[in-house]
């Protein structure tokens, strides 16, 4: 047991290992390459080290990669990747209060908790939680994209009308391109760009990033000034004491990560959303969440690490993919000659030891690494603003670029830019708008795929227990808070009404 | 007061385009073709983007009902005084910037990855009143760090413009 864990420390293996991951806080700390992108330039370069280095290599990457998109989203409101986006809700409003740095520290030591806790659900509880996670069908994948979407009532911070508006924007852009069930081209108008849809990483950038710069732009007695202000220390006792007093939440969000990282096609951006939702409605502190609140930052980010240890439940028990970047590893894990599914634990068990382990080490080396990055990026961002938002915007552009080497995701990115300006001076909020664009295909593939085998008849889709305790689940999510205060004001009213009867 | 005037009427006319991106959704889908099995219609490419359609026609229908009441409250009361954003020099730059990002694919493609990007670097640091010396440091670095990132890390294709290629 100990031989392999005690081979991950030596040099040919732990210098590749730590490369990986700095090379991972780069990529994902540039808007527009992606963890997916950083663990695809990756694999040809594992061809050349040892098959443990290249597991540590794939996974340190990946986790690195997820944590460092919060960077850009919490000074600069650019999500640096798809997992990032929540990031740029309370992280960023942490910042503009000029707790930057407050907020990172909490980022940085929740997703490395996150993971660890994602790890470690993974090394026990993985065939089980597998069986499990494949007995959803498709009314239950319909149901999960609703109750995901269903937090826009809850992100919307009090203007639900025009978050829903927003979610419905995302979703009516979801519908551009192939359609997958008929493969039938759907709003493309004869343009080939269109015809794969619109990728979404142009469109966070354009609309949370490019919109932010473009409002900036109309305070010119700010120019000059440092883009971030209150950037110190970085006050890691201060974020333990935070994530010590609010250690139900991280569970709470931890559990929700690894449950939607183990659900194939669901990954840790959308687990990320669901545990916002999940603290925006469930908190005491509800009412914060939204304006720059701890809870708020902790929730996504122990969520989205916590999903990736998720997503390799499906992946080594069934060889099933949870997300893109688990796709490729599979295919790199063949590779080497592993068979992933049930009998990898007792056939491998040896390289499998040294997976877990290398899970558990990526995210005690996450720590200072991310430390590192935090404090590099800081210091970057104390350089006046009318040099920093050129360099956001050029790198923006050329992020949006690199995602298919196209010019018209610039386009893309630009009109997505617009229009979060100009919703954000209607009230309308812009997060909904990227649910919607995630969950749309997920939502309306189910729904048509559920619908063409019951022949049109919606009742099965609330009829099977898992659709109808997801249902429910979002129904308590939504209205329990609402249902709670109602029976107590009844209860009370019946009580003064009793005890003035009896005076 | 006028502010308010301008977003209640900003309301509106983001309620009647959602409606009319509705009925273009909905009359769109129509063209899809039909999905048939053993005769009968199943759920076909238009039916999600038929019911977002009527959903974008009902919010846009409630936005601009809602918004044409709290305009005709406002417009009773409104003064006209004050600068405008839309005749200032922030008006002015954000037009530039928009510009400058839609011509960008096609100056790059001319004049490569390098030369147009620092160009345009250096105009619009120049435009945010950034001194002469940082800007071209500023759009040197800029330029030079993105193509390390882009370029030679993750391996991707940057325009080396056709004046230098012939292609």
């Amino acid at each position: 047991m100990l031989s392999p864990i005690m081979g991950l420390f030596s040099l040919k293996v732990l210098i590749p290992w730590i490369l990986a991951m700095i090379f991972g806080i780069f990529v994902g700390a540039t808007p527009g390459l992606t963890a997916t992108m950083a663990v695809a330039l990756l694999i040809p370069i594992t061809y050349y080290v040892d098959p443990r280095a290249a597991f540590a290599m794939i996974l340190g990457v990946s986790f690195t990669a997820i944590f460092a998109g919060d960077i850009p989203a919490t000074f600069l409101r650019i999500p640096g990747t798809p997992a990032s986006g929540v990031a740029v809700l309370d992280g960023f409003e942490m910042n503009k209060k000029g707790k930057g740095a407050l907020a990172l520290s909490i980022d940085l030591l929740g997703s490395a908790l996150g993971g660890l806790f994602g790890i470690l659900l993974l090394i026990f509880i993985a065939p089980s939680l597998a069986k499990f996670a494949l007995k959803f069908t498709n009314f239950e994948y319909f149901w999960l994209g609703v109750f995901g979407l269903s937090m826009t009532a809850i992100i919307s911070r009090g203007k639900i009308v025009n978050g829903f508006i927003s979610a419905i924007i995302g979703l009516a852009i979801s519908t551009i391109g192939i359609d997958i069930t008929t493969g039938y081209p759907r709003f493309t108008f004869g343009n080939t760009n269109l015809i794969g849809g619109i990728s979404f990483i142009p469109v966070m950038i354009g609309l949370f990033g490019l919109s932010e710069i473009l409002k900036n732009l109309t305070k010119k007695e700010e120019l000059g000034a440092p883009t971030i202000k209150g950037f110190g220390k970085l006050p890691f006792l201060e974020a333990i004491k935070t994530i010590w007093n609010y250690k139900l939440r991280f569970l709470i969000s931890s559990i929700i990560g690894v449950f939607i990282g183990a659900l194939p096609g669901a990954g840790a951006d959308i687990a990320a959303w669901v545990a916002y939702g999940a603290a925006k409605n469930t908190s005491k502190n509800k009412n914060e969440i939204g304006t720059g609140h701890v809870e708020g930052v902790l929730a996504p980010t122990s969520a989205n690490n916590a999903a990736l240890g998720g997503t390799w439940i499906p992946a080594f028990v069934f060889g099933i993919p949870g997300d893109t970047i688990t796709a490729i590893v599979l295919g790199a894990m063949l590779m080497y000659g592993l068979r992933p599914g049930p009998h990898i634990f007792s056939q491998s068990r040896n390289l499998m030891n040294s997976i877990f382990a290398i899970g558990i080490i990526s995210q005690i080396l996450l720590i200072p690494l991310g430390f590192l990055g935090i404090k590099a990026s800081g210091q970057l961002l104390k350089s006046p603003r009318n040099i920093i938002w050129i360099g956001v915007v050029f790198f923006s552009i050329i992020g949006s670029y690199a995602i298919n080497n196209n010019f018209f995701d610039i386009y893309m990115m630009l009109l997505a830019g617009l229009v979060g300006f100009f919703l954000e001076k209607l009230d309308v909020p812009l997060a909904p708008l990227i649910l919607g664009l995630i969950l749309g295909p997920m939502i309306e593939n189910n729904l048509r795929v559920g619908l063409i085998k019951t022949g049109g008849n919606f009742l099965p889709f609330t009829t099977r227990p898992i659709s109808l305790t997801i249902i429910v689940i979002m129904f308590l999510v939504l209205f329990g808070g609402n249902i709670i205060s109602f029976i107590l004001r009844l209860f009370r009213g019946k009580n003064n009404e009793s005890s003035k009867s009896i005076n | 007061m006028k502010e308010k005037l301008e977003s209640a009427l900003g309301k509106v006319v983001f309620g009647i385009v959602l409606s009319i991106l509705g009925i273009f959704m909905i009359l769109y889908s129509r063209t899809f073709p039909k999905v048939r099995s053993g005769g009968d219609v199943m759920t076909g490419p238009n039916f999600f983007p038929t019911i977002i359609g009527i959903l974008m026609i009902t919010f846009g229908i409630y936005t601009i009902i809602a918004n044409l009441r709290s305009m005709k409250d406002v417009s009773e009361k409104v003064e006209k005084n004050g600068s405008s954003f839309y005749k200032s020099w922030e008006f002015l730059t954000f037009l530039i910037f928009l510009l400058f990002i839609a011509i960008y694919p096609t100056v790059i493609n001319y004049l490569g990855f390098f030369i147009g990007t620092f160009l345009f670097c250096f105009i619009l640091m120049k435009r945010l009143h950034a001194k002469w010396v940082t800007s071209i440091v500023a759009s040197i670095i800029i330029v030079f760090v993105s193509w390390v990132i882009f370029g030679k890390i993750a391996f991707i294709g940057l325009p080396m413009g056709i004046i230098f290629t012939g292609r």
